[in-house]
């Protein structure tokens, strides 16, 4: 039914049973396992526990609107830090599979060397966007120290800090499949967004 | 002058050149701050990017994203086909039918077009297949059909445009409804008119009867009541529609392990990173067309365009039909949920003071976007159904065309009937 997600953690924790994974990853590489397993799929483990953060924060906050007399904030905030990793964590993932939509009505109709040169253009300009945002995130993480937040009083680092980190996977992994490095999920997926 | 147009120009180039949109959108923002000669503080920049998450409302996107995943995976949407086969079984064109009558069933569980287009090219595409249906016109009614799940609540195209415009997402999400319905009348006379001149059969001579389809109700009762209780939920101030997508998470966890029994804790992570994908993908769009705006707003293009459309038209309902002219063209070559995040912040100041209600704008917008997914060339929907069914895009395009008319026509209907979109949210809410 489902397109088995390559690299999925169901798989991965049994061995021996995952052929249906190596199918979608192609007959080149197994999929990985142990801290391989933690590095090929960081990105998807941070943000996928993020989501489940938010899911269980919100539904405590309203569990406890109704139940205690002081309904938990500090769930509201929570659930909002946990949104920016699961989203710029999530992101990083996303340039792994090519799933940050993308025109390609022209770039796929142009002649081959002006559409090398066009790729590499962009090839260039997304790893300088990267860099920029980790640059520009640092600097910002290290003032947030100062910064504390509303409701828990933690300082804002944890919400800037690591979206930094996330940008800075995000220009290893797209520096990754420049150099040819690819990760496969299937082309039919249930996309759920969008 | 021209140098305040320039983030916009560059933009454009770079979605032609291929970069992925919502950092082409990013770039483009970064190069206002860049051209400011240095007045701009870049941190703003990387704040305003980051902030979004910050954002109560989008936290509802996850949400029905899984909730979607997971009632896939635990296979409650299989339990509406039923339903739907109860229904209009007897019909000619039997299974295409029960296509659009299964959409219009699934739009009130999950809140996107494209996941439901997958999930009815793989479940009911082969099938018609089998049946000798052509398989484009399959890929055409299950990818068609799929628009119907970006109307009826919950609805993530609906989140979105709420977020953007400041507009009540809860009136948003039963102002879909009627829309919802009048697209699947539709179709269904498209698929009734094309099915007798091909002789697409019934797959039963006579009608279950009513008994049947109740029976079939009560089986897939734990799947109908979901957008029953969202919206009965927010209108009575429960809990706010991102609370209902958390509610629904949790909900639809239970049924599936305890009440269908289909859903195991182990295919729960597996679900996790299907979401995060698919949310961050959608949410890095938002988090920089948020920066985008920042520049839009700064150089106050959004009032300038205004000014220039009035010169055009300043008959409100002409106003909005030239929009939907314009968006149709747009929507050939771009990906609606772009085009909505983009686009939203710049009509919607535009249309609200000539007097049309952003709920009714947002309704016609999102529906005008969604049916983007199934305009060739490019459309999400279009490719999803096409490549699980194995059609190329020159059938697919001749099998639309019918369809398409259909759909333009309640477009139509919607631009310029307000009522259809607002009869609804003035009934539960009040004016």
């Amino acid at each position: 039914m489902e397109p088995n997600p390559p690299g999925s953690p169901a798989p991965a924790s049994e061995p021996g049973s995952a052929p249906a994974s190596e199918r979608a990853r192609g007959e080149d590489s197994p999929p990985p396992r142990g801290f391989a397993f933690l590095v090929d799929q960081f990105e998807e483990i941070v943000s996928g526990t993020a989501v489940a953060v938010i899911i269980l924060t919100t539904t405590w906050g309203v569990i406890t609107r109704y139940v205690l007399p002081q309904p938990a904030a500090w769930a509201g905030e929570i659930a909002m830090i946990a949104f920016a990793w699961a989203v710029f964590f999530g992101a990083a993932g996303c340039i792994k599979y090519h799933l940050h939509p993308t025109i390609d009505l022209l770039v796929t109709r142009l002649p081959a060397p002006i559409r090398r040169m066009v790729v590499w253009t962009n090839n260039v300009l997304l790893a300088a966007f990267f860099a920029f945002m980790v640059w520009y995130g640092t600097g910002f993480a290290i003032d947030a120290l100062e910064s504390p937040s509303a409701v828990l009083q933690i300082p804002l680092t944890w919400l800037y800090g690591p979206v930094t980190i996330a940008f800075a996977l995000m220009l290893i992994r797209h520096l990754q499949v420049v150099a040819g490095h690819r990760w496969h999920i299937a082309a039919d997926r249930e996309s759920h967004a969008g | 002058m021209l140098v305040d147009y320039l983030p916009s120009i560059v933009m454009l180039v770079l979605f032609l050149i291929g970069t992925p949109i919502s950092f082409a959108i990013a770039i483009s923002a970064l190069s206002f701050f860049l051209l400011d000669d240095g007045s701009m503080p870049l941190s703003i920049f990387v704040q305003k990017i980051v902030t979004v998450t910050d954002s109560y409302p989008l936290l509802a996107i996850p949400f029905f994203v899984f909730a979607g995943a997971i009632m896939n995976k635990a296979g409650i949407t299989r339990k509406l086909l039923t339903l739907a086969d109860a229904m209009v079984g007897h019909m000619t064109g039997a299974l295409a039918q029960m296509c659009t009558v299964l959409a219009t069933l699934l739009g009130g569980l999950t809140a996107s077009a494209s996941a439901d287009a997958a999930m009815l090219a793989k479940v009911l595409g082969p099938e018609m297949v089998r049946a000798n249906y052509s398989p484009a016109f399959a890929a055409v009614i299950t990818s068609c059909a799929a628009i119907i799940a970006a109307l009826i609540p919950p609805s993530i195209g609906l989140i979105i445009y709420g977020y953007v415009a400041d507009v009540s997402i809860g009136r948003l999400f039963i102002g879909g409804v009627l829309p919802g319905l009048l697209i699947a009348a539709s179709l269904m006379t498209v698929t009734w008119w094309t099915s007798r001149r091909r002789g697409y059969l019934p797959l039963r001579r006579e009608f279950v009867g009513y008994a049947a389809v109740a029976s079939s109700a009560r089986e897939a009762l734990w799947a109908l009541s979901i957008p029953v209780f969202i919206i009965v939920g927010i209108r009575y101030g429960i809990f706010t529609p991102t609370e209902a997508g958390a509610i629904t998470v949790v909900y639809v966890i239970l049924v599936g392990l305890f009440g269908y029994r289909t859903l195991k804790l182990s295919d729960l992570p597996a679900l996790l990173k299907e979401t995060a994908l698919d949310t961050a993908s959608v949410m890095m769009m938002v988090c920089a067309a948020s920066v985008f705006g920042f520049y839009l707003a700064w150089e106050r293009i959004p009032p300038q365009l205004a000014a220039w459309l009035v010169t055009l038209t300043s008959d409100p309902v002409s106003l909005l039909l030239l929009i939907n002219v314009m968006l149709i063209l747009l929507g050939t070559a771009v990906e609606g949920t772009s085009a909505l995040i983009i686009l939203t912040p710049i009509f919607v100041p535009i249309l609200t003071k000539l007097g049309i209600d952003p709920v009714h704008f947002g309704i016609v917008l999102v529906t005008n976007l969604t049916i983007a997914g199934v305009t060739p060339p490019v459309g999400q929907m279009m490719f999803i159904s096409s490549q699980v069914l194995r059609v190329p895009m020159d059938d697919y395009t001749i099998e639309v065309l019918p369809f398409l008319g259909a759909l333009f026509v309640v477009l139509f209907l919607l631009s310029v009937f307000p009522s259809i979109s607002l009869l609804l949210p003035n009934l539960v809410f009040g004016r």
